[in-house]
């Protein structure tokens, strides 16, 4: 009884912190209509900014708390005005939740480049021992989190009922178009609450600080945590975000007291997706501006067509180039690099037949990579089955579980699909870390042999950079082809507006559901193909984090061109491998490169290639009126 | 002659306002039925439940027999009975012709497999409905903009464009929701042309018409709506004359 409720107590501490971030989020998409998948980096930013005042430069508790909480929303009022109010009206929904993930991303570098990559313990504010509450140990730091949720609440309760930016607040949210008519600055609106929900994060941060080990990567895990106490109780409910919280933080502490501390995160995935499946407004059943149309503000997307020979032109040069490259690059050691770009690109080439041309933002995408590959290494270490013959396992498996997910996913649309494929990939790694008898867990699984077919054995650099990329040439060769047939403009069609492509007569949830599954084929057969180059496989190969610089190499190569897959993923891949300081600033750089990508070059470097027919005026002799 | 097109009391509110109240129409295969009235008279949300994309509250609907009602859009469309919008819904990020191609889709016999490998004449279907876009464009004088993205194409090329891809669906019947909106006096005696052309071919038009010479110069039928109800059905003729359609409508004739 004793254990039981010292495990409620740790739930709901923890949970508080979740309610929080949480809140945040709440802010913003009830202002902006965003999910911010960077509150989480303004959590860790408020912990690590606190530490080094209180702790490094001996300020007092108080200050050192308010000046990281004011620090904080300061750089949030600087990513909002930099990165977001720009991406208002200009890109879709899922468009900017891409950004925000660029936004968590350059800020995981950012602060990877200042306070490494070590963890840091915070001290606690009152001295180390716990007090004792009604017989229940609780540690001081805890009367610190519930009275720093309590006083949020109360305050962000008051503005929003009390003032007049509450007022406006609330207007930007239930109807943004006839707020801004009434003269409400909506993308001003939309800065406030960042920098608002930015300080309650950080807030969130420094205090929970004591109780866990924050590290530069630790951002993630507060943006999922929030974002899944989000979807608990109802995107967009405030009483809903702390429900949430509280709920996760004790089913959490409880698997984890009861069953398992490495499965306590699968828990809250199953948990997430089946509440975003099953009751998509959460288990509270608020209903607050239901945004399912990916395409809400999206502007034609431009036409990318090689005209004439182009597209033959720049399909001879890349043959040639990739063919000769291991020739010109021997020596270089990029070679080995380019053998992993290669499986990117493989990857790739499925993601954009999905989110190019099928307009589904997938966030998990390298879930798919990661059941291919640990399904195919275990077999062939595990099993001795060939691996030729393991791969086709793994992608059958594959095929069988984006199948089902693609089922349960079919039905849902814009921010939800996205959310949803990033809760299916956050359960895939959790899994991966979880079941560590099988998986090897968090260190990994090595001695996997190179692929071999027969007594042929595909060993070394340039051995592995003709399989892969001989791969990813067929599997282009298939994809270009579907892209220019009626399936793939049946795709595009979808993109464009469901609606008209229904009254066309294309199935819609049957075909987003084809390119889903073949999207996951393309990242399982990569997958396969990474494990036997790399002859050793670790979740953080083929996690989330992967998904994200997935959705990055696309953007930045360029979407629904099948030729963006290739510059983004060789691109991206080579950067660090050829300019060697850049690798520190790895993190920081892709973050920022999706970001400005996504605003300012939105046919990405496929982009440059091609061009958009200009408009031409209408000249009386081509409307021949008879 | 069949019945390509028969809805009996055809009915949907939005919040308190009926806008279809209990709707008949009997279209013959082969015909061109307009339908005509007043703003908010119900005509395009009579389209939109034939067509699903809003369900009806009561009443069915019959394409050539078999009851439609119920069914989705898209299945719909591959029975045979496809539509154009009242504002055109070009694809945005397509070209002029791949908006026609689009719409032969309900045609496509190859699988997605054959298609990624061009095999099993999924090549030679390409090539000969391509082939027949381009001609149906040519038609209506796009063929200058079959490369051009097709939201660049002025409000009535897009009008055009969108009728072209709702023929490269080889329809059964054809609803058609105001196509001479926004066209000058040349255009619409073009798509007089082309409609009287698409009616030989066999194909059953349905129009929502305000332009009254196109109505009354095309239609063998014509139905005049009002307030979700049809207030008068029959010969050009018959329905012009009417003291009912006149009054709420076509105006005292001055």
């Amino acid at each position: 009884m004793q254990q039981a409720i010292e495990i409620l107590v740790g739930g709901l501490l923890s949970g508080a912190i979740y309610a929080l971030v949480a809140l945040g989020l709440t802010l913003v998409y009830r202002v902006a209509g965003i999910l911010n998948l960077a509150q989480g980096a303004f959590v860790v930013l408020g912990a690590l900014v606190f530490y080094s005042l209180e702790t490094s430069a001996g300020w007092p508790l108080v200050p050192a708390l308010v000046a990281a909480a004011l620090g904080v929303a300061a750089v949030a009022v600087v990513v909002a005005v930099v990165a977001v109010r720009p991406a208002l009206g200009r890109l879709s929904i899922g468009g900017i939740l891409i950004l925000t993930a660029g936004v968590l991303t350059f800020f995981q570098g950012v602060t990877l480049v200042i306070w490494g990559s070590n963890p840091y313990a915070v001290p606690a504010f009152s001295g180390e021992a716990p007090v004792l509450i009604l017989g229940v140990h609780v540690p001081t730091q805890g009367i610190w989190i519930v009275a720093a949720l309590a006083l949020s609440d109360l305050a962000l309760a008051l503005v929003l009922a009390r003032t007049t930016f509450g007022k406006a607040l609330r207007a930007c949210g239930e109807d943004p178009v006839a707020a801004s008519l009434m003269g409400i600055d909506v993308p001003r609106m939309t800065v406030l609450a960042f920098a608002v929900a930015a300080a309650l994060g950080a807030l969130a941060g420094a205090i929970v600080g004591p109780l866990t080990a924050l590290a530069f990567d630790t951002g993630s895990f507060f943006t999922n945590a929030g974002f899944i106490a989000v979807a608990l109780g109802g995107i967009g409910s405030f009483l809903g975000a702390i429900a949430g919280g509280l709920l996760l933080g004790v089913s959490e502490q409880l698997a984890a007291g009861y069953v398992s501390s490495l499965f306590s995160p699968t828990l809250a995935f199953v948990i997430l997706l089946a509440v975003l499946v099953l009751r998509p407004d959460g288990v509270l059943g608020a209903r607050v501006r239901r945004i399912d149309v990916a395409q809400a503000f999206e502007r034609p997307a431009p036409v990318l067509r090689f005209r004439g020979r182009g597209g033959l032109a720049v399909a001879a040069t890349i043959v040639v180039l990739v063919a000769i490259a291991p020739f010109l690059l021997a020596g270089t050691g990029l070679v080995a690099s380019l053998v992993i770009a290669g499986v990117f690109v493989l990857s790739l080439l499925g993601l954009d037949l999905l989110m190019g041309y099928a307009g589904q933002v997938s966030l998990g995408h390298a879930a798919f990579m990661a059941i291919g590959a640990y399904a195919t290494a275990l077999l062939v270490v595990r099993g001795g089955v060939p691996p030729l013959a393991a791969t086709a396992i793994g992608l059958v498996l594959t095929l069988v579980v984006a199948i089902g997910v693609s089922g349960v996913v079919a039905r849902l649309r814009g921010l939800y699909l996205a959310l949803a494929t990033l809760a299916f990939g956050l359960l895939v790694d959790s899994l991966l870390v979880g079941a560590a008898d099988q998986t090897g867990g968090p260190s990994g699984l090595t001695g996997i042999p190179s692929f071999s077919l027969g007594t042929l054995s595909v060993d070394g650099d340039v051995a592995d950079y003709y399989l892969v990329w001989i791969v990813v040439g067929v599997a282009a060769l298939l994809l270009v082809d579907l892209a220019r047939s009626d399936f793939g403009r049946a795709l595009q069609a979808i993109r464009a507006d469901q609606t008209a492509a229904r009254a066309l007569g294309i199935p819609v949830a049957r075909y987003k559901t084809y390119a889903f599954v073949i999207a996951a084929g393309c990242a399982s057969i990569a997958g396969s193909l990474y494990a036997f180059d790399f002859h050793y496989l670790a979740p953080d190969l083929v996690s989330t984090p992967r998904s994200l610089e997935l959705v990055t190499m696309l953007v930045v190569g360029g979407q629904g061109t099948l030729v963006g897959p290739l510059m983004g993923g060789v691109a991206l891949t080579l950067l660090p491998a050829v300019v060697q300081p850049l690798a520190a600033y790895k993190t920081v750089v892709e973050g920022a490169l999706l970001v400005a990508v996504l605003l300012y070059m939105p046919g990405g470097l496929a982009g440059l290639l091609t061009w958009r027919p200009r408009p031409r005026a209408a000249a009386p002799a081509e409307r021949r009126a008879t | 002659m069949s019945i390509a097109l028969e809805a009996r009391a055809l009915a949907r509110s939005f919040g308190g306002i009926r806008a279809v109240r209990g709707v008949d129409l009997r279209v013959d295969e082969g015909s061109i039925t307009a339908i005509i009235g007043p703003n908010g008279a119900g005509k395009t949300t009579l389209f939109n439940l034939l067509t699903a994309l809003v369900p009806p509250d009561a009443g069915s609907a019959e394409l050539f027999g078999e009851r439609i009602v119920g069914l989705d859009p898209a299945a719909i469309a591959r029975r045979g009975l496809v539509r154009t919008f009242q504002t055109a819904r070009v694809l945005p990020g397509l070209t002029t012709l791949e908006n026609a191609l689009i719409g032969a889709h309900r045609r496509v016999r190859s699988s997605i497999g054959a298609q990624a490998m061009r095999l099993g004449g999924a090549s030679a279907e390409e090539r000969e409905l391509a082939r027949e876009a381009r001609s149906l464009l040519e038609t209506v004088g796009l063929a200058a903009r079959v490369d051009d993205a097709a939201t660049d194409l002025p409000a009535g090329s897009q009008k055009l464009l969108e009728l072209v891809r709702a023929l490269m669906a080889a329809p059964r019947v054809l609803l058609l929701d105001e196509p001479a909106a926004g066209s000058n006096d040349a255009e619409v005696r073009e798509l007089a042309a082309v409609l009287r052309a698409t009616r030989d071919a066999g194909i059953t038009l349905v129009v929502v018409e305000h332009n009254m010479s196109l109505v009354m110069d095309l239609a063998d039928q014509v139905v005049c709506l009002d307030l979700g109800q049809v207030i008068c059905a029959g010969a050009p003729s018959v329905v012009q004359a009417d003291r009912r359609v006149i009054d709420a409508y076509l105006g005292q004739p001055t």
